[in-house]
């Protein structure tokens, strides 16, 4: 299968007059084929929407970028800013995380989704109605028109959350960032916004990085995973492979702070401590002072990226072999 | 919506009666006797005895101020004690010509204030931004009786300044015919083009005079806001959405802004209620400012009492407009 | 020129000079929210970045100066306080009369020296007596409570029912035309700003938790008065008051351009440009300076005011 975006040692520093305050991201790899569904899953912090912002080219201003973002044979981060801005909303698009605050306020639903019609397929008004109807209609709004008539306040989360996945695919894109798009949401409609997603992935083909805190998510929704810790991608691979082989202690960490039936009932552990604040003094392994099976040399040097599989790759100094 | 507004109308109603109640007492107990303004300072005693009895000053301040009230509803305001004039009929003569100053700059204001608002916002930090801040800020500070005197200075070139409303012998040559009171509407509407080039060449300093104080703070404050909006999530989303800059500021997140500069030019609009005041008696514009002035000056309390109702009311009407414009702007609070 | 009513002032004034933004970019406030500066930093960085602050701080500086040494910086001292010199009057600036002279051959600039002084102690007094007032009752109105507040609330709805600078000028009119007329009106006319003003600030401050306490625990009204409610609302009473030390002088001169303020001979800057309003075509420097004079003062006062603002409210700044 032909990859769609690969992502290589990204690293983002916020510089604020010319000094380097933060690097959220540290070394993010990912790889992603035609009609695939990557998770990206993380904690809370680990640099998971910046990495989907970064793909996107959405950064501040005083974002600083380097590594390689190569998607479709095309190096993005060389591009000058107004070739990005032509690929976003029609090659590239976001599910923003929380509709209700993504959406303008003040304007209806249908004004806001005509102007992207207009924008990115020149459609006379007339013509982008029905369009529109028909792209709200298939992401499960039974009731278009009332829905573009209406403001944002006046619908529920799980609408709202169709609103923005008929925007994203409205002009086609090949890749559609999804960052966290059920958090605002119920676990009832949770699952059938996933299963939305995967429906309207298939459909039109469209690739999905699925940016989420839940590793639950990935196992139900994605084909492969790429687990980021403290901004650096630190286990990646099939989720067939990963989830059944968890290499790195934080994979397995995640995997154990998640219930599951078919495990009984044994106790749920947490990882103990946070995720570290300030990454630019960071020695070795970020994740050494959490990690269950920490060696003194964990913290001299940064771990080896390691193959345990076909596509399995893992950061880890002394990953759990399969 | 319907409850809002009516609950918002009867606290103004409340508001005003305590405005007539304080205004009439204060204007009773001033030192003067009004009824010496009235006959001149070289009446007699006697003279000053008929006229106190005539006003019904001689009358408790209770049954003067129940007259006063019985009179305002009967459309009797009272007469002027300088033009011997009913003081309503002089306020309404007055009011289109006050009307359409305070139209002509607030409409300038208003737009050119919001315009410049949003560039700046847009262009935050740069030069332009810098310049639109300067030019705002002097707006605000600029006293308007002076303004007016500088723009005199400038727009004639040692000759004698543009005053009044129309060149004097317009009503010769091109009279206007009254449709709506407004000159350079009239002239307009009546194709009478002479008259309109006349009565707009007369209109454009005052209203200019008036306009930079509205003007420098609606640019000012939608900058503020608009930079607020600009930095929001749904702007963003916007434009990662692909949306062009343009349409994000001007399409959509302007929207945004407008409660605010309504409320400012609302406020604003306010002010130069009393601008008016000055800009008249500056221009020579025969409006409800130079009525009001004299009528300060000459301690002609029945006009006082008038034009205190009228700033009253017209000061409480336009804080409604504003919060059933604004209620009617924002589609949240429309629903409730 | 009026004050401006609570919750108009300007949030998202300055930014930083030398800021590194272009107008095309995404900001998304989560992932660097983190990285605010202490305090310090931020005092001193706004003071730095910020040319206009410190252009109004010298402003109001200059008008301080010159108000307290008038007699020695104006060339003519005694016209300044107003002698007459008729052989030399209506003449354009020159090297011996910068500002030029006035109808009555006085010198402008000497005048407009002098100007200083009333136009100080007019906006100094108005402010502090306004201050005093509103925030006394301003402050108890919003701690106590109940029918306390809603009658003195009252009572600022009627004189804000007012068109601003109308009121002033109706109460000076009554009293009848002086300078201390027009200060009593100026106070009256000025107080329920502030009151309004502390009174917000007091009882979203009664709400918190600390105050709660404080009364539980039996401290004296009076005390959490002090203590509490004062020194937590009297951030923005500091801005408003420093940005009304200009309006203050605008209205004054306002009043007196009327006729309803000071009264000649005294060296108002609202009296002069009175004065050389009608001949402002032919003499225009009559005018020009003192109404020149006003306009910076106003203008310092408000840039000061803005940057004050800035320092005492981090919320308004960004980075």
């Amino acid at each position: 299968m032909s990859s769609l975006l690969t992502v290589q040692d990204l690293c983002v520093r916020f510089v604020s007059r010319r000094k380097t305050v933060s690097q959220p991201l540290r070394g993010v790899n990912l790889n992603l084929g035609r009609g695939e569904i990557l998770g990206i899953v993380g904690e809370t912090g680990c640099g998971k929407t910046l990495t989907g912002l970064a793909i996107l080219g959405a950064l501040s201003a005083n974002a600083r970028v380097s590594g390689q973002i190569c998607y479709e044979g095309q190096e993005l981060t060389s591009l000058d800013e107004q070739t990005r801005a032509k690929l976003r909303g029609t090659s590239l698009a976001l599910i923003p995380q929380n509709p209700a605050a993504a959406l303008d306020p003040v304007h209806t639903i249908g004004t806001q989704l005509q102007l992207l019609a207009r924008r990115h397929l020149d459609r006379r008004h007339s013509a982008a109605v029905d369009l529109i109807d028909s792209e709200l209609a298939a992401v499960g709004l039974t009731d278009p028109e009332r829905v573009r008539r209406s403001y944002p306040h006046e619908l529920s989360g799980g609408m709202l959350q169709r609103v923005v996945i008929a925007a994203a695919l409205l002009a086609r894109p090949r890749l559609v960032v999804a960052d966290e798009p059920t958090t605002a949401l119920d676990v009832t409609i949770e699952r059938q916004i996933l299963n939305l997603i995967r429906d309207r992935q298939h459909q039109l083909g469209v690739s999905v990085v699925l940016v989420t805190h839940d590793i639950g998510v990935v196992e139900s929704t994605c084909d492969k995973v790429a687990v980021l810790y403290a901004g650096r991608t630190v286990e990646q691979g099939l989720v067939a492979d990963v989830l059944s082989h968890p290499s790195h202690p934080y994979t397995r960490g995640l995997l154990a702070a998640l219930p599951r039936k078919k495990h009984g009932d044994g106790p749920l552990t947490a990882i103990p401590g946070s995720v570290p604040v300030d990454t630019m003094r960071l020695k070795g392994c970020a994740f050494a002072d959490r990690c269950g099976s920490v060696r003194p040399d964990c913290t001299e040097g940064e771990p080896p990226n390691t193959s345990v599989g076909p596509g399995h790759t893992v950061e880890c100094r002394y990953p759990e072999q399969a | 919506m319907l409850r809002f507004g009516t609950r918002r109308l009867l606290t103004s109603l409340i508001t005003l009666f305590l405005v007539m109640v304080s205004s009439f007492f204060l204007s009773h107990v001033v030192p003067n006797n009004p009824a010496l303004v009235f006959v001149g300072p070289q009446a007699r005693q006697d003279e000053v005895a008929r006229v106190t009895k005539q006003l019904g000053l001689d009358q408790p301040l209770v049954v003067q101020f129940w007259d006063y009230l019985k009179g305002l509803f009967a459309g009797d305001w009272g007469t002027s004690i300088a033009t011997k004039q009913p003081v309503l009929h002089e306020i309404l003569n007055r009011l289109p010509a006050t009307l359409e100053l305070l139209l002509a700059a607030m409409v300038t204001a208003g737009v050119v204030g919001t315009v410049l608002g949003v560039i700046a916002a847009r262009h935050v930090g740069s030069p332009l931004d810098a310049v639109i801040r300067i030019l705002s800020i002097g707006g605000v500070c600029l006293p308007t009786f002076w303004l007016g005197l500088l723009l005199q200075v400038v727009a004639s070139h040692g000759g004698s300044p543009v005053l009044g409303r129309n060149s004097v012998n317009l009503q010769f040559l091109n009279p206007i015919t009254h449709l709506t009171g407004f000159n350079t509407v009239d002239a307009a509407l009546t194709g009478n083009w002479p008259a309109f080039v006349d009565t707009a060449q007369h209109l454009v300093l005052p209203a200019l005079t008036l306009a930079a104080y509205p003007l420098g703070l609606v640019a000012r404050m939608t900058r503020a806001r608009m930079i607020e909006i600009l930095e929001q999530d749904h702007t963003n989303y916007a434009r990662i959405a692909g949306l062009s800059e343009r349409t994000v500021v001007w399409r959509l997140a302007l929207r945004n802004a407008l409660p605010t500069t309504v409320t400012v030019s609302g406020l604003s609009l306010a002010y130069s209620l009393t601008g008016t005041f000055f800009v008249e008696v500056i221009f020579n514009w025969p409006g409800i400012g130079q009525f009001a002035t004299d009528a300060l000056l000459n301690s002609d309390y029945p006009a006082i009492l008038g034009i205190t109702l009228l700033g009253a009311l017209g000061y409480l009407a336009i804080n409604l407009a504003v919060d059933l414009v604004n209620a009617r702007l924002d589609p949240r609070v429309r629903a409730s | 020129m009026i004050p401006l009513p609570p919750g108009t002032a300007e949030t998202a004034g300055q930014t930083e000079a030398g800021d590194e933004r272009a107008p095309d970019t995404f900001e998304l406030p989560r992932p660097h929210a983190a990285f605010l500066p202490t305090r310090t930093r931020r005092v001193i960085a706004t003071l730095r970045g910020d040319v206009l602050v410190i252009g109004g701080g010298l402003i109001v500086l200059a008008v301080i100066v010159t108000a307290i040494f008038a007699p020695w910086l104006a060339p003519y001292p005694g016209q300044g306080r107003g002698a007459v010199d008729v052989a030399h009057r209506g003449l354009a600036p020159s090297s011996a009369h910068w500002f030029g002279t006035d109808q009555l051959g006085r010198d402008i600039l000497s005048r407009v020296i002098f100007g200083a002084r009333p136009a100080l102690v007019i906006s100094v007094v108005v402010v502090v007596a306004a201050v005093v007032i509103g925030v006394a009752l301003g402050s108890l109105a919003g701690y106590l409570g109940g029918w306390i507040d809603e009658i003195l609330m009252r009572l600022t709805d009627v004189f804000l029912a007012f068109p601003p600078l109308l009121l002033t000028m109706i109460v000076a009119a009554l009293l009848g035309p002086s300078l201390q007329h027009a200060v009593i009106a100026l106070v009256i006319s000025w107080w329920p700003w502030y009151a309004r003003l502390v009174r917000t600030a007091a009882q979203s401050i009664r709400q918190r938790p600390y105050v709660e306490a404080a009364r539980v625990s039996g401290a004296p009204t009076r005390r959490i008065l002090r203590r509490h409610i004062l020194r937590n609302s009297l951030n923005p009473v500091i801005v408003q008051a420093t940005v009304d030390f200009g309006t203050v002088i605008l209205a004054a001169g306002a009043l007196a351009f009327l006729g309803l303020g000071a009264q000649p001979p005294t060296a108002d800057w609202g009296l002069m440009v009175a004065d050389g309003r009608t001949t402002v075509t032919t003499q225009w420097w009559i005018a020009t300076f003192p109404g020149l004079a006003i306009f910076a003062i106003v203008l310092g006062a408000n840039l000061l005011g803005d940057g004050l603002q800035n320092l005492l409210n981090p919320r308004a700044v960004r980075r």
